[in-house]
């Protein structure tokens, strides 16, 4: 595999995991609000697990993409810097307010009273963080 | 592994990655760094960082309560926290020295001696270790504390449902 076609996988994953937590967020919200009671602390500890593993993959391809610009990376005084500078506070910022949604999603598993209200607002906050990310994202590859 | 270990593991790598990149990046030579690994060397120690702290955030939270009732005291996982941060970094920079070892057997000329090589990676790995251990021990206090944060954080988000 030469380095384009290493570059072009490294970026497909790091898509194809974005796409899975943001989708993922958008449909644990959604169930919060309209789907069945009973089922929603187990489909969210299902997005906690998946969660995780995409956010690790994201952040190693995310890396992986930097590293495949090598030397021409634009400069942090850049407009493309700033962005980029930008993305990174706010994925630090949402990976810092998924680890208490995964805590408490765990602990409201563990217990039998339905968590409908505080699990519609923790999802909704992530999906929120995450279309802000992909809009920054969106921006660096095309803006 | 449990559904615990997988979060606070990947949280801490996370953080570590990202910590890095806003380190590093604003410095101007990251594309640089990067450029000069490969891909697969790249990606090998990511995997090794994420391995390595998967292990020792596991081996840290065996046996102690951090959700519901009867918690652990601050003082004892503080004290885990040190000892598991301190082996995860000696790990990590085992693995690390291992990993551009083998890069760098793979792509030297025939006329490198493998003797010697293997020479300077035991050398870099033993005085590695010992800044891994004191990186690693600090670390593992920051992130112990970013860790009870976010417990207290999500108690208050669990009873609030």
């Amino acid at each position: 595999m030469d380095h384009q076609q290493a570059a072009l996988a490294i970026r497909y994953v790091h898509v194809a995991a974005m796409a899975t937590v943001f989708g993922g967020a958008f449909l644990v919200t959604w169930i919060a609000w309209r789907g069945p009671a009973d089922r929603i602390a187990d489909i969210a500890i299902r997005y906690e697990q998946l969660f995780w593993g995409a956010a690790g993959v994201l952040v190693m391809t995310g890396v992986g993409n930097l590293g495949a610009l090598g030397p021409a990376l634009p400069a942090p005084g850049s407009a493309w810097g700033a962005t980029f500078l930008t993305k990174l506070l706010v994925v630090a910022l949402l990976v810092a307010i998924s680890l208490p949604r995964s805590l408490a999603v765990i602990d409201l598993a563990g217990g039998a009273r339905p968590a409908r209200r505080a699990l519609r607002t923790i999802y909704g906050v992530t999906t929120g963080a995450l279309a802000v990310v992909v809009a920054l994202a969106l921006q660096l590859a095309h803006g | 592994m449990s559904g615990l270990t997988w979060a606070l593991g990947t949280f801490h790598t996370t953080v570590i990655g990202i910590a890095l990149l806003l380190l590093v990046y604003p410095g101007g030579s990251l594309g640089t760094t990067l450029g000069a690994l490969s891909t697969i060397t790249g990606l090998a120690l990511f995997v090794a960082l994420w391995t390595t702290t998967l292990f020792c955030t596991g081996r840290a939270i065996r046996g102690v309560r951090l959700l519901g009732g009867d918690r652990a005291s601050t003082g004892a996982f503080y004290r885990r926290a040190l000892r598991w941060g301190a082996v995860n970094g000696v790990l990590f920079a085992i693995a690390l020295v291992a990993i551009l070892a083998a890069n760098a057997l793979a792509v030297a000329e025939p006329s490198v001696g493998i003797g010697t090589m293997l020479a300077i990676a035991g050398f870099q790995g033993t005085f590695g270790s010992l800044f891994g251990l004191a990186i690693g021990a600090v670390a593992g206090l920051v992130l112990a504390t970013l860790d009870l944060a976010a417990l207290r954080l999500a108690r208050s988000l669990a009873s609030a449902g």
